[in-house]
């Protein structure tokens, strides 16, 4: 048995010598020669007489510290030669054993190499995401600052064409006409509403306030909106409650809303007759809401795109860019839920939300706003019309805040810059110096404290500019007081 | 809406008692807005100062929840607006403007 061991430890010996090729060379303390065992020619080197100096050959023993081992990985040494050398100093002498390393040497080329390539193939990368982001900035502005362009007159088509069609004295088919001016000029502001939408989730901002709210008040909403028989062209419309509903939950209500009169919307458009049928119910901590239309239903290749940007499923002559339902799906999960499809061809189609939320008490609307310690509190309110200043103050006073007025951008940088306060309430529709130049001479000053802004604007774009300008937060005119404390105790509660 | 303290409830009552006793003072200044607008042929000025003054009567009532006088003077204002907008040629900008126009004077000139 151990005849066989000793064999094979033999062979495998000699197997790595012939791969190693092992060379000892003995020198001594001044690095003449002095023997050698192994092959001097598997290393290029010459025939040493005795005392010959090594050093030429084998320079790396110049400068070494007086150790009693030394190793070096790998040496280039005469005439590209790769070793890995070993130097054990034994009394005077010292014994130095190369061992051949041209496959290691080649790895960690190879190593090096890779890693060179992986460092440049990283920047190219880097490059090229940097780019990535730039074009998807440029093309998010180009949108924003497009849809703004066509808003602003369709806009006024919409306006003029309404009042043609509000005018009695004109001849009728001049307001059918005016009214079909109408009609496709509010089709066209949806879909650029859309398209903004759209480009502010891919930019990521779009702004999600979770607060508590009735979900009664969601659900008449709803039925308020899609209940009038005129509007429905005939189909029936169902509203069903489950008892097992909270009165109250903690979610964006906007959102929520904007999601069902999507899916809803979707249904009245695509159903010919029949019903189109919306249930709300609450199963496990998640509002589940299903919209079920008796409508021509969606091909099985259809429904896996159905909720990607400009994906659209035409079954017939409808119009549309295919944003709804991507822009619903995905402010589904903005609120930590997700929007589904189960439809068969022919037998109408079902849309399910599902929306994890916390659940509030109806007090908890009132008494989540904590307004006990408002009283340190300084607000700025610029504001340029009296009676609005007025009722501001009472509904901040009555919070417990402590205010300050401006009544021009002017004043308020002064006062900014003078004052020590918490929160800035600004009118974006100022004289003179206008809302948005305010904040954005603010920020550029390192004004920290939040700033709300406030309009009687509808349009989104406004609302993108003064965020971008560096609001804080946007409040729609007319003020209502629960927003107003709402709003305020959100931002106040994050600044610390 | 959150609960108002009854004192806070009386100071706002009080507020919209005030606001509407100052209607008439808002009908002087809508006037001498339309004289001067009527007065010119292309006046790009007063169109600007009476959207102004449409858009915090608009602002104003609406926070007072005054929902007519709201709504007449939001529409009014959006015609000034598109008039500013589109360049329309002023006789037909007063006509369109006239009738939201009379509207609101009829509201604020009503007894509260």
């Amino acid at each position: 048995m151990s005849e066989h061991i000793e064999k094979i430890a033999e062979n495998l010996y000699a197997l790595t010598a012939r791969k190693m090729k092992p060379l000892i060379v003995a020198v001594d303390d001044e690095n003449n020669f002095v023997s050698h065992y192994g092959e001097l020619g598997d290393y290029k080197l010459p025939q040493f007489d005795k005392g010959q100096s090594c050093v030429e050959e084998l320079p790396f023993l110049v400068g070494l510290e007086d150790e009693a081992y030394v190793t070096l990985p790998i040496v280039n040494f005469n005439d590209d030669n790769v070793s890995s050398v070993n130097i054990i100093k034994i009394n005077s002498n010292r014994y130095v054993i190369l061992l051949e390393a041209v496959d290691e040497y080649q790895r960690e080329q190879q190593l090096t190499q890779s890693s060179n390539e992986t460092k440049l193939l990283y920047q190219k990368l880097q490059q090229l995401t940097q780019q990535l982001e730039i074009a998807n900035q440029t093309k998010s502005r180009f949108i924003s600052g497009m849809s703004h362009e066509f808003r602003t007159p369709i806009s006024s088509i919409l306006g003029y064409s309404n009042l043609l069609a509000c005018n009695d004295s004109l001849d009728a088919n001049v307001i059918q006409h005016a009214r079909a001016i109408e009609r496709n000029a509010q089709y066209l502001l949806s879909l650029i509403d859309n398209v903004l939408e759209h480009a502010q989730l891919e930019a990521e901002k779009l702004i999600i306030n979770i607060a508590p709210f009735l979900l009664h008040d969601l659900i008449v909403n709803i039925g308020l909106m899609f209940g009038s028989d005129e509007k429905n062209a005939g189909l029936t419309f169902n509203l069903e409650t489950s008892e097992s509903l909270p009165e109250v939950i903690y979610s964006d209500q906007i959102r929520l809303q904007q999601i069902l009169i999507n899916v809803i919307g979707n249904a009245f458009k695509y159903t010919e007759k029949g019903s189109v049928t919306v249930s709300f119910d609450w199963h496990d901590e998640e509002l589940v809401v299903k919209v079920t239309d008796s409508g021509p239903g969606i091909p099985i290749e259809h429904q896996k795109n159905i909720f990607q940007a400009y994906s659209r499923y035409n079954s017939g002559s409808k119009k549309g860019a295919g944003l709804g339902l991507s822009i619903s799906a995905q402010l589904a999960e903005k609120l930590q839920g997700k929007l589904e499809l189960k439809s068969q061809l022919g037998k109408g189609s079902v849309f399910t939300l599902m929306l994890k939320a916390k659940v509030g008490s109806a007090d908890s609307i009132i008494k989540e706003i904590d307004i006990s310690n408002n009283q340190a509190k300084r607000v700025l309110v610029v504001e340029d019309d009296e009676d609005l200043i007025e009722l501001l103050k009472i509904y901040l006073h009555e919070y417990g805040y402590s205010t300050i007025f401006a009544t021009n951008g002017n004043s308020a940088l002064q006062q900014c810059e003078n004052e020590a306060i918490d929160l800035v309430l600004l009118d974006m529709q100022l004289p003179k110096l206008s809302g948005i130049e305010v904040v954005k001479s603010l920020r550029s000053s390192k004004f920290k404290a939040p700033i709300i802004g406030m309009t009687a604007s509808s349009n989104i774009d406004d609302k993108v500019k003064a965020l971008e300008a560096g609001c804080d937060e946007f409040l729609s005119k007319p003020i209502q007081p629960t927003s107003l404390l709402t709003a305020i105790n959100n931002i106040l509660s994050h600044h610390g | 809406m959150a609960k108002l303290s009854v004192e806070a409830q009386h100071k706002l009552l009080h507020l919209k008692q005030e606001y509407i006793a100052s209607f008439p003072e808002k009908v002087n200044q809508l006037q001498a807005c339309w004289q001067k607008l009527e007065s010119k042929k292309f006046a790009v000025n007063e169109i600007n100062a009476l959207a102004t003054l449409l858009h915090k009567i608009a602002g104003s009532a609406g926070s007072h929840e005054i929902h007519d006088i709201h709504s007449a003077a939001r529409s009014a204002e959006q015609i000034c607006k598109s008039a500013e907008l589109m360049g329309v040629e002023m006789c037909r900008f007063k006509t369109d403007l006239k009738s939201s126009y009379e509207r609101l004077i009829e509201l604020l000139q009503a007894p509260a």
